[in-house]
């Protein structure tokens, strides 16, 4: 799928933003998107705010289970506020408030009485630098599992080789597992921040531009281990990377500043909003990327 | 070419600067050396196994022994460490986590404060008011433990400030990477941050025990000053510095070079200790 919708970008420049008498944004995703899983997390009229400043407004979305939904969208549109807002980590900047509804399975997960650190667990996430602990390489990933209530050696042991070969670092670091993590290149340290989050064996993955400090090889290693993982789990990815949205994503979300807070402009099929959105933000968006 | 000549004069500055600091040092250690030797000659291992110390101006007519002065120094140490390094360091992630800004800023001018407090000030409280608690307790109270507990006072504030700065330049990626993998607070801190932070903590930890090992004034005023090895906390002891201050008023010839050699002494376990900080910190680029 994902070679056919490059060629379609990079060939046909003549791609339609006319011909769309089409949909309000808001339904797009249910008129155009093929038939696709159950939902995993369901955002209803979500609005973030740091102090009196919006940083989204009103964002509905659902996310399918098992499928990779990329969020792309100029700087500033509220991406990783939204990102951060699905795993509840946008509470930890100061003065910021929420409102609206975040359900992962139909549960709400900003009700009372949610256990926010187990909650993360089920909810990793990737960030935009690589951020492994200056621990060992080990020690990144059993850290968290300790924690989680795995401390027999063995199972952690266990654990800690399947998410190696997982991100496929294992034979790179199985004869240096105890040295620092900081020795490792950016590529291997995100994808050993990506096997410490999978360590957790978490339901969704969240990805904040997580190639944006990457070389091109660590990238395409990166984009591989996404796609690889998306049997096994709900990804959302934030990026800039038009080609990298569309090489991966199932769905694509497009933000963008309206009213000086970032507002959810379409939301659709991967091969629709690239080939035909719907709104004329898109297109030119879209249009601006390709050159 | 304007450049290149200020580039010269900026580089011979720097040379000369760094060779005034080197030159001074060397020749400290050399003056140390130097007027040590003639009591060194003299009573040569009796600084370590005379009978005790009761100095004379001629090395043949008194007695040398220095190491209950070196046990002195050392349970100084060890005891205001033992007390300053936890509770300097506890105050550092408190402010750095727990506190409030208002409280975590108020609670470091007040650390500020206390690092600007002369050692002699310490010393007067020390002797005045805690001297006569300790001595309600257990005579005669000027002790090992009054000495302990100032010096505790004097070095928490190096230790609490050098491990707050190293506590705040832990990067934020750490400890959002954390909170994301659901870990809590408390494992955060002791499992990344304060490993993240470890160099500057030793360094801390380090550079107040050179304080403790060097302070004088306040030791002298508070320890009794009797030679001898401690036998408890409420024991009188005297330490190297102490001895120095105390006797050389008065020194003269052989006793005056023996307390070089208590100068001496006290460079070579500072050194030793650095040395051996150096040597467990080096090797172990992670914890």
């Amino acid at each position: 799928m994902s070679d056919n919708v490059i060629t379609d970008i990079n060939g046909a420049s003549s791609a339609p933003a006319e011909n769309n008498a089409c949909c309000h944004p808001q339904h797009a995703h249910i008129e155009r998107a093929r038939p696709s899983g159950p939902t995993k997390m369901a955002v209803e009229s979500l609005s973030i705010h740091y102090g009196s400043v919006a940083a989204v407004r009103d964002i509905t979305l659902q996310l399918p289970k098992g499928e990779i939904t990329a969020i792309i969208g100029p700087s500033g549109s509220g991406k990783s506020s939204f990102l951060g807002a699905l795993n509840r980590m946008v509470e930890l900047a100061p003065r910021s408030r929420v409102t609206g509804r975040v359900a992962m399975d139909g549960n709400d997960i900003y009700a009372p009485g949610v256990n926010v650190t187990a909650l993360r667990r089920r909810i990793g996430m990737i960030f935009q630098k690589p951020n492994p602990f200056p621990l060992s390489i080990r020690r990144n990933i059993t850290l968290a599992l300790a924690e989680q209530g795995v401390r027999r050696k063995a199972d952690q042991e266990r654990i800690l080789e399947t998410v190696l070969h997982d991100v496929g670092l294992w034979d790179e670091t199985r004869d240096r597992l105890d040295k620092s993590a900081l020795e490792l290149s950016g590529g291997q340290q995100q994808r050993l921040c990506i096997a410490r989050a999978l360590a957790l064996n978490p339901e969704v993955l969240l990805l904040d531009e997580p190639c944006s400090a990457l070389d091109p090889i660590s990238t395409e290693i990166i984009e591989e281990l996404i796609v690889r993982l998306r049997d096994q789990l709900t990804l959302v990815i934030v990026t800039h990377n038009l080609g990298q949205a569309c090489r991966l994503a199932d769905t694509v979300a497009l933000f963008w500043v309206q009213d000086g807070a970032g507002r959810l402009i379409e939301h659709g099929v991967c091969e629709q909003i690239f080939n035909q959105p719907c709104e004329d933000l898109t297109a030119s968006y879209i249009r601006g990327r390709k050159g | 070419m304007n450049t290149t000549w200020k580039d010269r004069l900026l580089l011979s500055a720097l040379r000369l600067s760094a060779a005034i600091s080197g030159v001074i040092i060397v020749l400290i250690a050399g003056l140390l050396v130097y007027e040590s030797l003639p009591a060194l000659r003299a009573v040569g291992l009796g600084f370590l196994t005379d009978s005790s110390w009761h100095p004379a101006a001629q090395a043949e007519e008194g007695a040398f022994n220095l190491l209950p002065m070196v046990a002195g120094t050392l349970a100084l140490t060890l005891g205001a460490m033992l007390l300053a390094g936890p509770l300097g360091l506890l105050s550092a992630i408190f402010c750095q986590t727990y506190a409030p800004l208002w409280l975590a800023g108020l609670y470091r001018r007040v650390i500020e404060l206390m690092a600007g407090v002369p050692s002699v000030v310490y010393g007067l409280w020390g002797l005045m008011v805690l001297a006569p608690i300790i001595l309600k307790w257990q005579a005669p109270g000027v002790s090992l433990l009054a000495g302990i507990l100032i010096l505790a006072l004097m070095v928490l504030p190096t230790m609490a400030l050098l491990s707050d700065a190293a506590l705040a330049k832990v990067p934020l990626e750490y400890k959002r990477g954390a909170m994301a993998l659901g870990m809590s607070r408390a494992r955060t801190l002791w499992c990344v941050s304060v490993p993240a932070a470890r160099s500057g903590i030793i360094t801390g930890f380090i550079l107040a025990t050179g304080r403790a090992l060097g302070e004088t004034m306040a030791v002298l005023m508070v320890t009794g000053n009797v030679v001898q090895y401690p036998s408890s906390l409420f024991d009188p002891i005297r330490a190297l510095t102490s001895n120095i201050a105390l006797e050389m008023a008065y020194a003269m010839n052989d006793h005056r070079s023996a307390l070089f050699v208590s100068g001496l002494m006290l460079t070579l376990v500072v050194s030793i200790l650095i040395g051996l900080a150096e040597f467990i910190t080096k090797g172990r680029t992670h914890a």
